[in-house]
C-alpha cells in the first residue's frame, strides 16, 4: 500500500516526500519525548530496571490494565475532536476542559436531582447527553463569540472561563448534591439505572467506546463530506482567502467552536456516567480538558487519526500511573513529556534540513531519469 | 473604625496587585516586540518554585530571589528556542511549556519533599522583607497604606519606571518598539529581528521571575500547587486592557488588585468560598469585553466623523 501511495503519479513527488516525511517526525518525535521519559525515570527511580519495565510493558500485563488504556481514551478521543474543531479554524479556544468539567457537573446534579421512575432511563441518558453537549456549546462559546465580534484573546478567556466553571463546578456540588455521609467531597449515588453498560467484562470499558468511535466517525464525515465542513477548513488555512470566496468567516469561526465545546459536554457526560459511581471531579479534576490539545496536536488535526493518537496518550498515561502506584515517581511528569511532544511535532525546522536533502535527492533523481532516455 | 478599615483594604490591594504588576510589565514589555507572552503563568510557577528551593537550601533570601528569576529566564530562553528557532508556533509553545510548569513543579516539589500539594511543611522559603518607607510612615492613615509593603512592592513601583525608561528611552526600547510594529523596516536596516525578539523576551522573564518570587517568598512562604492561579492571564488582561502603556497597567493592575481584595474580603463574610474565587476570573473577562467594546466604538467614532447615535438621530431629523 505504501508502495502504491509512493508510486501514485497524481502527486508530485515532492508532494510525497513531504507526507511520508511528517509521519517519520511525528514518529521520531514521540520517540525521543519516550525516550526522555525513560531518562527521568531511570535518573529519578530507585529500581530504574523495574520502573522502565513498569512503565513500558506494565499497561499490558493484565487485562484490567488494558481496559484502563482504553477507557481512559474515551475522554481523550471526545476532547481530542473538540480541540480539532477549535484548531481547524486556527482557534486556540481551551474552554474544553470547562465543558468537560461542567458537562459531568450539570448533568449528574440533573440526574441526582429527577427521581427514578419518572423519565425512562433510555431516554434520560439522551436527554442527559443533549443537556451536557449543550452546556458544553455554552461554554466554549463565550470565548468564540467574545473572539469573533470583539477581538478578545480567546486563550485569556477562554482559560479564565475554565477557573469559573472549575469553581462553579465545585459550588453546584457542594451546596446541591453533596453526599454528606461520606468524608471525601463527592456527590450522592448516581442512579444504577444511568450507569452506561459495559462491553468488556472485569473491565470498565463502557458504552462510550463506541460513542466515542461514532463521534469520531460523524466528525470525519462533517470535516470532509459537507459544506460546513469544506467551509471551517478553508476559514482555518486561510481566514482572507475565505472572506473573498464569499464565506462568512465570522459564523464559521463560531460555529465550529460551538461543535467543539457540544463534543467536550458530552465528553464530559459520558465519562461521569461510564466511570464514576458519584460526581467528585473536585480533589482530582481531570486533565482531559488540557490533554484534548495534545491529542489534536498529534493527530496533525485530521480527525480520523484521534482514536490512535488517543489511544497512545491514554498508554502512556496509564504506564504512568502504574508508575506512581508502584514506585515513588509521580505521574505529573507525564504532562513535561506531552509538553516536549508538543514542541517537537509543532517544530517546522525540526528535522527539516533531512527533509530538504531527502526532496532535493528525489528532485535530481527524476531529471536524471528524465534526461537518460533523451 | 471605618477609617481602619479602609485603610487595610487599601492597603491589601497595593499588596494583591504587586504580583499582577509584574506580570503586567512582562506582558508589556513582550508586546511591544509584537509577540504575545501567554506563558507568563508558567514562568511565574517555576520562578516561585526556584525561589523556594534555593532560599530554603541557603538560606537567604536574596539568593532566592536571583534564582527566581534566572529560573523564569530559562523558561523566556526555552520558549524562545522554541519559536524563534525551531519555529513552533507561539501560542502553541505557550500552552504547551504552561502545561509543562504546572507538572514540572509538582514533579519536583514531589522529589523534593514527598507532598504533591505544598512545601508549607517540609521546604520554607526565606521571607523577602518588608520596609517601612521613612518619613511617610508618620503620616496618619497615608502612612499605613503606603508603608510597610514587602520590598518587592516597591520595586514592581519602581520597575513601572524602569520598563517605561526602557521601552521610551532607550535604543534597545526603541528597537523593540520598530519589531513590533514593523519587522521589515527593521530586518532591512540590519539588525536581527529574531534577536530582539528574544531580548524582550527575556526581559518579560525577569519581571515573571519577580512575579513569582513575590508569590513564594512574600505573599506566602512555600510553595504549593498552581498557585499563581492565573495571575499569568490576569497580567495579560492588564496589557491587553491599559493598551500596552507601563504606567496603564500600573492604574489597571490595582484594579484586579481590588477584585482580588475584594474576594479576599467576601471570603470573610459568610458567602460561598467557590463563588468568591470566581470573583478575579469573572472580572477579567467582563473588562476585557468592556474595553473591547469602548475601543469599538471609539474607532467607530474616527472612522464616521461622529458617534453612530448621533448619525442615527442626524439621518432621522433628515427624514
Amino acid at each position: 500500500m505504501i508502495k502504491k501511495f509512493l508510486n501514485n503519479d497524481k502527486m508530485s513527488q515532492a508532494r510525497r516526500v513531504e507526507i511520508a516525511f511528517e509521519v517519520v517526525r511525528v514518529i521520531v518525535a514521540i520517540l525521543l519525548a519516550y525516550a526522555l521519559a525513560l531518562a527521568l525515570l531511570l535518573i529519578f527511580s530507585d529500581d530504574p530496571a523495574g520502573t522502565v519495565r513498569q512503565f513500558i510493558i506494565g499497561p499490558f500485563t493484565n487485562l484490567r490494565r488494558v481496559g484502563n488504556i482504553i477507557e481512559q481514551a474515551i475522554p481523550l478521543m471526545f476532547t481530542g475532536l473538540c480541540m480539532c474543531f477549535m484548531y481547524s479554524v486556527n482557534e486556540f479556544n481551551l474552554a474544553g476542559e470547562g465543558a468537560f468539567i461542567m458537562g459531568g457537573c450539570i448533568t449528574s446534579w440533573i440526574a441526582l436531582s429527577i427521581p427514578g421512575g419518572i423519565i425512562p432511563s433510555f431516554l434520560m441518558i439522551i436527554l442527559l447527553f443533549l443537556i451536557a453537549g449543550m452546556v458544553g456549546v455554552a461554554v466554549a462559546s463565550v470565548p468564540a463569540v467574545l473572539k469573533a465580534k470583539l477581538n478578545v484573546n480567546e486563550i485569556v478567556s477562554s482559560l479564565m472561563m475554565n477557573k469559573i466553571m472549575y469553581y462553579l463546578s465545585s459550588f453546584i456540588l457542594f451546596y446541591y448534591m453533596r453526599d454528606t455521609t461520606i468524608a471525601m467531597g463527592g456527590s450522592w449515588r448516581l442512579p444504577n439505572e444511568l450507569k452506561l453498560p459495559i462491553l468488556i467484562p472485569r473491565t470498565n470499558v463502557h458504552l462510550g467506546l463506541i460513542l466515542a468511535l461514532i463521534a469520531v466517525a460523524v466528525t470525519v464525515i462533517v470535516f470532509y463530506r459537507t459544506p460546513f465542513g469544506g467551509a471551517i477548513r478553508i476559514v482555518g488555512s486561510n481566514r482572507f482567502f475565505a472572506e473573498y470566496t464569499g464565506i462568512n468567516v465570522n459564523k464559521n469561526l463560531i460555529a465550529a467552536q460551538i461543535v467543539g465545546g457540544f463534543l467536550a459536554g458530552l465528553g464530559g457526560c459520558i465519562e461521569i456516567f461510564g466511570m464514576y459511581t458519584r460526581y467528585q471531579w473536585i480533589i482530582a479534576a481531570p486533565t482531559a480538558g488540557m490533554d484534548g490539545i495534545l491529542v489534536a496536536v498529534l493527530a496533525r488535526r485530521k480527525p480520523a487519526l484521534i482514536p490512535v493518537t488517543a489511544l497512545l496518550l491514554a498508554y502512556i498515561r496509564t504506564g504512568a500511573d502504574v508508575v506512581n502506584l508502584s514506585t515513588e515517581v509521580p505521574a505529573e511528569f507525564i504532562q513535561v513529556i506531552q509538553a516536549i511532544v508538543i514542541l517537537l511535532v509543532a517544530a517546522q525546522m525540526f528535522l527539516a534540513k533531512t527533509r530538504n536533502k531527502i526532496i532535493y535527492k528525489q528532485a535530481q533523481d527524476d531529471l536524471a531519469k528524465e534526461e537518460q532516455p533523451a | 473604625m471605618d477609617l481602619d478599615w479602609l485603610v487595610e483594604f487599601l492597603f491589601t490591594i497595593i499588596r494583591l496587585s504587586t504580583p499582577l504588576i509584574f506580570a503586567a510589565l512582562g506582558a508589556v514589555i513582550s508586546r511591544k516586540a509584537g509577540v504575545l507572552n501567554l506563558a507568563l503563568e508558567g514562568m511565574m510557577l517555576v520562578a516561585a518554585l526556584t525561589g523556594v528551593v534555593f532560599s530554603a537550601i541557603t538560606q537567604s533570601w536574596i539568593v532566592g530571589l536571583l534564582t527566581a528569576v534566572l529560573g523564569s529566564m530559562l523558561m523566556a530562553t526555552i520558549i524562545s528556542y522554541c519559536f524563534l528557532v525551531i519555529k513552533t508556533d507561539l501560542y502553541l509553545t505557550c500552552i504547551a511549556t504552561n502545561m509543562a510548569s504546572i507538572g514540572g513543579t509538582v514533579f519536583v516539589m514531589f522529589l523534593l519533599t514527598g507532598s504533591k500539594a505544598t512545601t508549607a511543611e517540609a521546604l520554607r522559603s526565606m521571607s523577602i522583607p518588608r520596609i517601612d518607607l521613612p518619613l511617610i510612615k508618620d503620616i496618619p492613615y497615608i502612612g499605613d497604606v503606603l508603608s510597610g509593603h514587602n520590598l518587592l512592592t516597591y520595586v514592581s513601583f519602581a520597575m513601572v519606571f524602569f520598563a517605561w525608561f526602557l521601552i521610551y528611552k532607550t535604543r534597545i526600547g526603541l528597537r523593540m518598539r520598530a519589531v513590533g510594529e514593523a519587522p521589515e523596516a527593521v530586518e532591512s536596516v540590519g539588525i536581527s529581528v529574531p534577536k530582539i525578539k528574544y531580548i524582550s523576551f527575556l526581559l518579560s522573564g525577569v519581571f515573571a521571575g519577580f512575579g513569582g518570587a513575590f508569590m513564594s517568598m512574600s505573599y506566602v512562604t512555600w510553595f504549593s500547587r498552581d498557585m499563581v492561579a492565573g495571575r499569568g492571564f490576569i497580567g495579560m488582561s492588564i496589557m491587553n486592557i491599559a493598551n500596552a502603556s507601563p504606567v496603564g497597567s500600573l492604574g489597571a493592575s490595582f484594579i484586579f488588585g481590588g477584585a482580588d481584595a475584594t474576594a479576599k474580603y467576601l471570603q470573610l463574610q459568610n458567602l460561598p468560598t467557590d463563588l468568591v474565587f470566581m470573583v478575579p476570573y469573572a472580572v477579567t473577562i467582563i473588562a476585557l469585553t468592556v474595553i473591547s467594546i469602548v475601543r469599538i466604538r471609539r474607532e467607530d467614532r474616527i472612522v464616521h466623523g461622529k458617534s453612530l447615535r448621533r448619525k442615527k438621530a442626524t439621518e432621522k431629523a433628515a427624514e
